[in-house]
């Protein structure tokens, strides 16, 4: 019957538009893994400038890869030499402008949280849409473009530049959930075949007659997830946001110990820091704030002072942030 | 170790608030003698109220707040002598904390030579604590502290950064990054 062949061919040519919708995302979830190895394992050196709101920065990056170790050495070309030198979980700051060197461990082993593994993929699905774009030219090389598009607005998007043979990240735009572009990185020059020596990562200033802070990496900065004590929250989330982390920190340039809580939905994070203030000690912020697409709020509740930072819409930040409570 | 060695770990744990009263005593003598163990404290000083802005105010109101609580508990006969050693120390301290402000900021402002009272002092530490700009700010908040605080915790941040999944440094180049035109 006619009826009956229509339909097959109606139901074969949505069988088709839909596998060709799923073949496309896998190819984009592809493409983020491959960019996210090739930012771990790739050795590269290169220059990049990165640009938001009015503001043009210039800077110097080597990455290599040494006995499963990422080191990686970031030098500002503007402004002061500040730099930052990472080996595998040890992070040194360098700003030559403080006279200082402050020395942090990252808290997760060097797992590379959230790496986007395929797990989190099936969570950043529920909330953004992969597409892949087509094949472009950045800095002199072939790039893939990767569209992570936020389907609502409560967190942004990327558009993704990477390099057609090795995945490695060329240049990066942030939107907003209007496609807006908040904030830009792109390689200008870019070295694969860098055969990057010991020295090139070495800091460019003398650590003599700097004053060093080192985190305490000891047992005060392990996971605390003591359930039976009452525990600070945020009460009120955007869809998809989980609390991931809890931890609390002897930060080098804080006086208390801070209680950091962590946030995501899969791709973007929010950070909660829950300090407590010392008696007739003004809060060092109250109300919202910004730099570029990073978002801040401080809030007080009772003796404390709250901050939530994290690279997401103020809308975002507002609503956890302003729902921190002290869970019973 | 040596003696220095010792003093100037006194010096970093009485910063943290680590000292029991006995040892801060100690540390307050060690520091009215010590010109090198006193220029150590400035440059700790320089560093740390350039990455943690209020920490000017609460580090000479601690201070003054110690001595207060030392005078008091003092018996009242050794009192005046103490109280005389104890204040100069006091005075050393704030002094060196409103230099390191200056010589942070290149802030061009006369500083009364502060006075020798517990009070006076406490005061004294506010006025740095108001003007400081470190250099550091892109953060659009005019919160006196707030910026370096919010770059500490951006590092902090950054370890779960979402594009710390994708670029690897990326995150870190907003620390990095340097504002010149804030002046």
């Amino acid at each position: 019957m006619i009826s009956s062949v229509a339909q097959r061919c109606f139901l074969f040519s949505i069988s088709l538009i839909v596998s060709g919708a799923v073949v496309a995302a896998d190819n984009a979830q592809e493409w983020l893994m491959k960019i996210n190895r090739a930012a771990r394992n790739q050795d590269y050196e290169g220059v990049f400038v990165y640009q938001h709101d009015t503001q043009l920065e210039a800077m110097h990056i080597f990455h290599k890869m040494e006995n499963g170790l990422a080191k990686e050495r970031l030098i500002s070309l503007n402004g002061s030499p500040r730099e930052i030198i990472r080996e595998g979980g040890e992070v040194r700051c360098y700003w030559p402008d403080m006279k200082s060197v402050i020395v942090e461990y990252r808290k997760t082993d060097n797992k590379n949280f959230p790496a986007i593994l395929p797990e989190r993929l099936s969570d950043l699905n529920k909330h953004y849409i992969l597409q892949l774009g087509g094949v472009e030219r950045v800095a002199n090389r072939m790039a893939q473009l990767v569209l992570i598009k936020p389907d609502d607005d409560y967190r942004y998007g990327y558009h993704l530049w990477a390099e057609k043979e090795t995945g490695l990240l060329l240049k990066a735009d942030l939107v907003d959930s209007k496609g807006n572009v908040l904030e830009q990185f792109m390689f200008t020059q870019i070295n694969l075949a860098a055969k990057i020596s010991a020295n090139d990562m070495q800091p460019g200033v003398a650590g003599q007659g700097m004053i060093w802070y080192r985190e305490d990496s000891s047992a005060k900065n392990k996971n605390t997830s003591v359930a039976a004590q009452p525990a600070w929250t945020a009460t009120r989330v955007p869809t998809g946001f989980k609390l991931s982390m809890r931890m609390t920190r002897r930060m080098p340039t804080r006086t208390q110990p801070v209680e950091h809580l962590v946030y995501t939905d899969g791709l973007a994070t929010v950070s909660v820091f829950i300090e407590k203030q010392e008696k007739n000690v003004k809060l060092f912020m109250l109300g919202p704030s910004r730099m570029g697409a990073v978002h801040a709020l401080g809030v007080r509740v009772d003796d404390y002072q709250i901050t939530t930072v994290g690279e997401v819409p103020a809308e975002t930040i507002a609503l956890i942030g302003g729902s921190v409570a002290l869970a019973q | 170790m040596s003696n220095d060695k010792i003093m100037q770990e006194k010096l970093s744990a009485f910063v943290d608030n680590e000292l029991d009263e006995l040892e801060t005593r100690q540390l307050m003598a060690a520091l009215s003698q010590d010109a090198t163990l006193r220029r150590t404290w400035e440059r700790y000083h320089v560093a740390r109220s350039a990455l943690h802005q209020d920490s000017e105010i609460l580090l000479v109101a601690n201070v003054a707040e110690k001595v207060a609580q030392q005078i008091e508990s003092e018996p009242s006969r050794a009192g005046s002598y103490r109280r005389q050693q104890a204040l100069r120390v006091v005075s050393t301290l704030a002094l060196a904390a409103s230099v390191a402000a200056i010589a942070i900021l290149g802030v061009q402002r006369l500083n009364d030579k502060p006075e020798s009272s517990a009070a006076a002092l406490v005061a004294g530490g506010k006025p740095a604590g108001q003007v400081i700009r470190s250099g550091t700010t892109r953060w659009d908040t005019k919160e006196p502290g707030a910026e370096n605080a919010l770059n500490a915790y951006l590092v902090e941040h950054n370890e779960f950064a979402s594009t710390s999944g994708i670029g690897g440094m990326m995150p870190y180049v907003r620390v990095v990054g340097y504002d010149n035109n804030n002046k």
